[in-house]
């Protein structure tokens, strides 16, 4: 294992600094201040902004749906999270849209009604199987209760 | 002043302790870190070969050559490139989700070699957030950015996969611990009740997650994706002679010169030189080839094209078998108006000078008067508005 890790430090830094050296190489030194700017930021909107609000996100989630089974919850996180991907990944693809793009074939939809016609699909296939869940999951429940009650007869 | 620094350190400890523990779930775990991180250095490691390749097929080294078939070669790799690219956010939003408490590590270093390992951590962290955002941003035709998106693209990708190399070495006994599921990781899950989360669930949300965001994309380049394509910035068989563009004629003001009655394309080798109108280009025998335009963007469209193959024409000239071409485009300006032909592509019966495209007379954006159309190289090498063709070696 000792070989391999060092193996794997050796390439690694060594495949590494042919990156830095492109980087140092071919930007010049404004575009190297801005290409750092935009890796702390990348950090900084990720671990400062996007993980805490999803962290929160799921907090009240949690609490608000105290009554439901957790298979339920599970499947309300899961479509939320889903909504939440696709939007940061269409999100700068519409503001490029609004921008104009530089002829017809490059963006050629209306990605904000797509996009919002995405999350109202995510909405009602949730809340269908959320309905799925909970009726299942009372069902079970109450043949467990009525055996309970059978039992005891 | 010792004892004030000392407080405010165990204050500071405590508080990232109550921190972690308050962030502990059942999906943070070191299994859970060593399943995603798999897949998703699989995936760096995918999107790095497929870039290499469409580097260096732009920037050849002398040495280099590149296989001509299957001519749809290079539509695959790069649709392949920014398809992984896109489900690389699922992945690492996931990876670094199981991870995260280990951002409140306090202190953050005990020695030079901790600080050592949480400098390429940051590094890594930084650069594959930042890279796909590039990439996909890029394939948007937006460049909000400072900097060249190649060359930053370019650099950062060998800086990913060398950091990658120094993670794996660092957390080597991990992996190979958590690598089979038989060794579940017990501490973690006997110290927190099991209702809080659920492994299976996350993962099977990422894996949703990857699989929606290829679905609803994917379609630019794998026709099995098309009716679903809603999110892609292109569209398969879209635009004039059912074929995208990305340069228009007018964008790249060659409208008047390609227009001109008296073009006529230059073929040369050395002292060797020919002018041929468009007339005469098309009294010589046409060769039919299905081939893509396929774009460093990811997106790529196979059409029917009719010209006259590359080595036949060279031959007029008595370019010898081997020769490699330099190959002008009308447009004044710009990055491709000189593109490079290696001889393997100059030699491949489908490498046409193009007249046709899908039974019609070529659209002016799409290069009229003549274009070229090469088998498996990015639509940036398919040089429009031809002007000439020389021998250079």
């Amino acid at each position: 294992m000792k070989a391999a890790r060092v193996t794997l430090v050796a390439s690694g830094v060594a495949i590494a600094g042919v990156g830095i050296a492109l980087l140092l190489g071919t930007l010049r030194f404004e575009q190297l201040v801005g290409l750092a700017i935009w890796l702390a930021c990348a950090v900084v909107l990720h671990d400062g902004v996007l993980v805490p609000v999803v962290t929160v996100m799921a907090a009240v989630l949690k609490r608000a749906g105290r009554a439901l089974p957790r298979p339920a919850i599970l499947l309300i996180e899961g479509g939320f999270a889903l909504g939440m991907l696709i939007s940061l990944a269409v999100g700068p693809e519409i503001y490029a849209k609004a921008l104009g793009p530089r002829n017809e074939t490059v963006l050629p939809a209306d990605y904000a009604a797509r996009l919002i016609a995405v999350w109202a699909a995510i909405l009602v296939l949730t809340a269908a199987a959320v309905t799925l869940v909970a009726v299942i999951t009372g069902a079970r429940t109450r043949r467990m209760n009525d055996r309970r009650s059978s039992t005891h007869v | 002043m010792t004892h004030l620094t000392e407080r405010v350190g165990d204050r500071l400890a405590r508080s990232a302790a109550a921190v972690q523990g308050g962030l502990a779930s059942p999906v943070r775990t070191s299994r859970m870190a060593v399943v995603i991180g798999r897949m998703l250095g699989l995936a760096f490691l995918i999107c790095f070969a497929t870039g290499l390749f469409s580097h260096y097929l732009q920037q050849p080294l002398p040495w280099m050559r590149f296989p001509t078939q299957p001519a749809t070669i290079y539509a695959w790799t790069q649709g392949v490139h920014i398809t992984v690219g896109i489900a690389i956010f699922p992945l690492l939003f996931g990876k670094l989700w199981t991870v995260y408490p280990r951002l409140f590590t306090w202190p953050p270093f005990r020695s030079p070699r901790e600080l050592l390992e949480r400098a390429s951590i940051a590094v890594l962290v930084a650069s594959a957030l930042l890279e796909p955002a590039l990439g996909l941003v890029n394939t948007y035709q937006w460049y909000p950015w400072p900097f060249s998106f190649r060359r930053a693209h370019f650099g950062l990708a060998w800086v990913i996969v060398g950091a990658l190399a120094v993670h794996i070495a660092v957390k080597l006994p991990t992996i190979i611990r958590y690598w089979r599921r038989r060794r579940v990781d017990q501490e973690a899950a006997d110290r927190i009740p099991a209702a809080t989360g659920s492994r299976r669930a996350f993962l099977i949300g990422i894996g949703a997650s990857a699989a929606a965001l290829v679905t609803l994309t994917a379609g630019q380049s794998f026709a099995p994706f098309a009716p679903t394509n809603l999110f892609a910035p292109r569209v398969k068989g879209s635009g004039p002679q059912s074929v995208p563009v990305n340069h228009t004629a007018k964008q790249a003001h060659v409208i008047e010169a390609a227009t001109d009655p008296d073009w006529a394309l230059t073929i040369a080798n050395g002292s060797r030189e020919r002018m041929l109108s468009l007339a005469e280009l098309r009294a010589m025998p046409l060769t039919a080839a299905e081939l893509p335009i396929a774009c460093v963007e990811g997106w790529s469209t196979t059409a029917h094209w009719r010209g006259i193959r590359v080595r036949d024409l060279m031959a007029m000239v008595d370019a010898r078998p081997g020769s490699a071409l330099r190959v002008t485009s009308l447009q004044p300006h710009g990055n491709y108006r000189v593109m490079t032909m290696g001889d393997e592509f100059v030699q491949d019966p489908t490498t046409l000078v193009a007249l046709e495209l899908n039974g019609e007379t070529l659209d002016i954006d799409h290069g009229f008067p003549a274009r070229i159309i090469a088998p498996g190289r990015p639509g940036v090498l398919q040089t429009k508005w031809l002007q000439s063709i020389e021998v250079i070696r």
